[in-house]
């Protein structure tokens, strides 16, 4: 059986597909769509949508006033009033609805719960169709004169390129389906293989990327740090952060005293307040998603957050964000890290991974799966990781950032660390009984 | 040659025939009958042999996805549609009420193919039961088999799906580089 590590496109092909890739080169802009109401599972799984199905077509845009496209979550608590308010004030923003029953609105799409992704996906198309059309009719059909109008114009010529260049990658992709299945005819077929119930170049396939790209997208989480020799230090100061001077240090302490404590944590501040609830093991987030990326990513004052515990939970309906801790713990960490490693985690050091994170639940990025698969298989470092899968290093580095926040992954010398401190006490302990047991013979002399 | 069978197993009720129609390229081959035992209490209708489709990943790679009965009275199927796998998904219902009996009822009975495949396992049902979580299932298999993927599952959730197939797929990607 033939393994696929890397494309097995001819250099033309891959060119091909490079240009397909990157429209955003010619002038292309990605739609920007704003989530009302969408919980956070959801919006995770949409974003991943939008830079994997999507290709970095859609991008998720937190003010619904530059928003292009509003998706409103009726279900939600705050569903309908955001439909009330988005119908009287932006007629010219359009809007997919989504709910478990059906649901006749008028000037809006809907779509049913659960979504399905090619629904979405071709509504999303017939919307980006229309908003074209709407920018082409309000330009003169004459020779574009203004940097606007050349843009425009140039923009509706690259959704035709993009549409045709489609349609061809299509057919090349049928192509190759045929030719495989030539391949496996004239070798006469394998017996580990499965029986060909239908013809599959015959069948409309529905493509599902494995998102072994790097998209746009993935930079909030992934950053954009080039890579470096890791056995220079200055380089390698370069790709390390101190988690204990970023919010993130504030979280994970809070989480601490939350568990120790057995009793709500909250961190507050100026932009807001983070609950961390230990009993269901959520955080209450009043600060919204856009913000707390940014303070995610600037170092902290000591007097910029205040922990303190609580006797119980003040979750006000609307201004709190309700996440499961790890879920929040493992985002805030790829806002901070942005393809850095914690400060105390030496690149060359083994990885020590515990198990794989829950995928589904947790923010996912490109290259997530090969990493996780290759240390569930192999101990690597960081450095090896990297080099085994031909990726650059901030793809390794973010993801062992985050799951090492989660208590996942850590690296040998870390662990090493943690038994001397462990051993520690217990000699010190030795030492004063030792020095008690002398000064009680001393007393008895 | 980059033709992957794929086998959804698991219990009654775990979601085998949903996750695969969520994620098929066109209506999967089905063969449900009326349920007439234990099944018949959470729903209608069971899968009797067998479910059919196909998944097509980016590149070349086509995905054979085949679903077996849950029901233990049709366990010959079992072996039956092992054979030629590449990969097995196990799907466990979260809401029943000893989910880890189920979970090492499978691992026993796909043992023998287990040692020689790759699984992942998809824990179902997460919204209506949250416990046992996730790391109680990864403590569960710690001994038995570490550091496999256990991903919660919305099996009706193309993306969820997917992405349980996708860390197959790189493990076994893994599997035959090494």
């Amino acid at each position: 059986m033939k393994v696929q590590k890397q494309s097995n496109d001819t250099p033309i092909e891959q060119s091909f597909i490079a240009t397909c890739a990157t429209p955003q080169k010619a002038g292309y802009r990605p739609l920007k769509v704003a989530l009302l109401d969408i919980n956070e599972r959801l919006e995770n799984r949409l974003r991943y949508f939008f830079s994997d199905r999507c290709q970095g077509d859609y991008v998720v845009d937190v003010d619904p006033q530059s928003a292009d496209i509003c998706l409103i979550d009726l279900d939600g608590l705050r569903g309908k009033s955001y439909w009330a308010k988005h119908a009287a004030q932006q007629h010219n923003c359009p809007a997919i609805l989504l709910s478990l029953h059906k649901t006749e609105v008028e000037n809006a799409k809907w779509l049913q719960k659960p979504l399905q992704a090619n629904l979405l996906h071709s509504e999303l198309e017939k919307i980006r169709e229309k908003l074209h059309l709407q920018q082409r009719q309000a330009t003169p059909t004459s020779l574009p004169n203004s940097s606007a109008e050349t843009e425009v114009a140039f923009s509706g010529h690259h959704q035709e390129l993009r549409r045709k260049i489609k349609s061809l990658q299509a057919v090349l992709k049928k192509e190759k389906i045929r030719r495989a299945q030539l391949s496996v005819y004239r070798q006469g077929g394998q017996g580990d293989n499965p029986p060909l119930l239908s013809e599959p170049a015959d069948v409309p396939t529905r493509q599902i990327s494995v998102g072994n790209q790097e998209i746009k997208t993935a930079v909030p989480f992934i950053g954009s740090t080039p890579d470096v020799d890791l056995d220079n230090e200055t380089q390698r100061a370069w790709v390390q952060y101190d988690p204990k001077k970023f919010l993130i240090g504030r979280v994970q302490k809070a989480i601490k005293l939350a568990e120790t404590a057995g009793r709500p944590v909250s961190i507050s501040s100026c932009h807001g307040s983070i609950t961390i609830v230990p009993m269901t093991r959520e955080v209450l987030v009043e600060i919204d998603g856009q913000r707390l990326q940014s303070l995610a990513s600037q170092p902290v004052n000591d007097d910029e957050y205040q922990l303190s515990v609580q006797d119980s939970v003040c979750d006000i309906p609307g201004q709190t964000h309700r996440r499961p801790v790890e879920a929040f713990v493992w985002e805030l960490t790829l806002w901070t890290s942005l393809g850095r490693i914690p400060v105390n985690v030496s690149p060359n050091n083994t990885v020590v991974f515990k198990h794989w994170p829950n995928l589904t639940r947790l923010q996912i990025f490109p290259q997530a799966t090969r990493i996780a698969a290759l240390w569930a298989k192999q101990t690597h470092t960081l450095a090896s990781t990297a080099q085994a899968l031909e990726i650059p290093q901030r793809y390794v580095f973010s993801f062992f950032s985050a799951a090492h926040a989660i208590g996942l992954a850590t690296t040998e010398e870390t662990i090493n660390e943690e038994i001397a401190s462990e051993e520690n006490p217990v000699k010190s302990n030795g030492n004063r009984t030792l020095f008690r047991k002398i000064l009680r013979q001393l007393s008895l002399h | 040659m980059d033709n992957y069978k794929i086998l959804f197993a698991g219990p009654v009720s775990a979601g085998k025939t949903t996750a695969i129609t969520s994620v098929c390229a066109t209506p999967p081959l089905t063969t449900e009958a009326q349920a007439t035992d234990i099944s018949r209490d959470s729903k209608t209708t069971t899968t009797v042999a067998m479910d059919y489709g196909t998944m097509q990943l980016p590149g070349i790679k086509t995905l054979h996805l085949y679903g077996t009965p849950g029901e233990t009275r049709f366990d010959f199927m079992w072996d039956i549609l092992s054979k030629g796998s590449t990969g097995l998904v196990l799907l466990i219902d979260n809401t029943h009420p000893d989910p880890f009996s189920e979970l090492h009822f499978f691992l026993r009975a796909f043992k023998k193919f287990i040692k020689k495949s790759r699984i992942v396992i998809g824990i179902t049902k997460t919204d209506i039961c949250v416990t046992p979580r996730i790391n109680d299932y990864q403590a569960q298999l710690r001994n038995v088999l570490p550091n496999i993927p256990v991903f919660s599952v919305d099996a009706r959730n193309q993306i969820d799906v997917a992405l349980l197939v996708e860390a197959l797929m790189v493990s076994l990607d893994l599997e035959l580089a090494a």
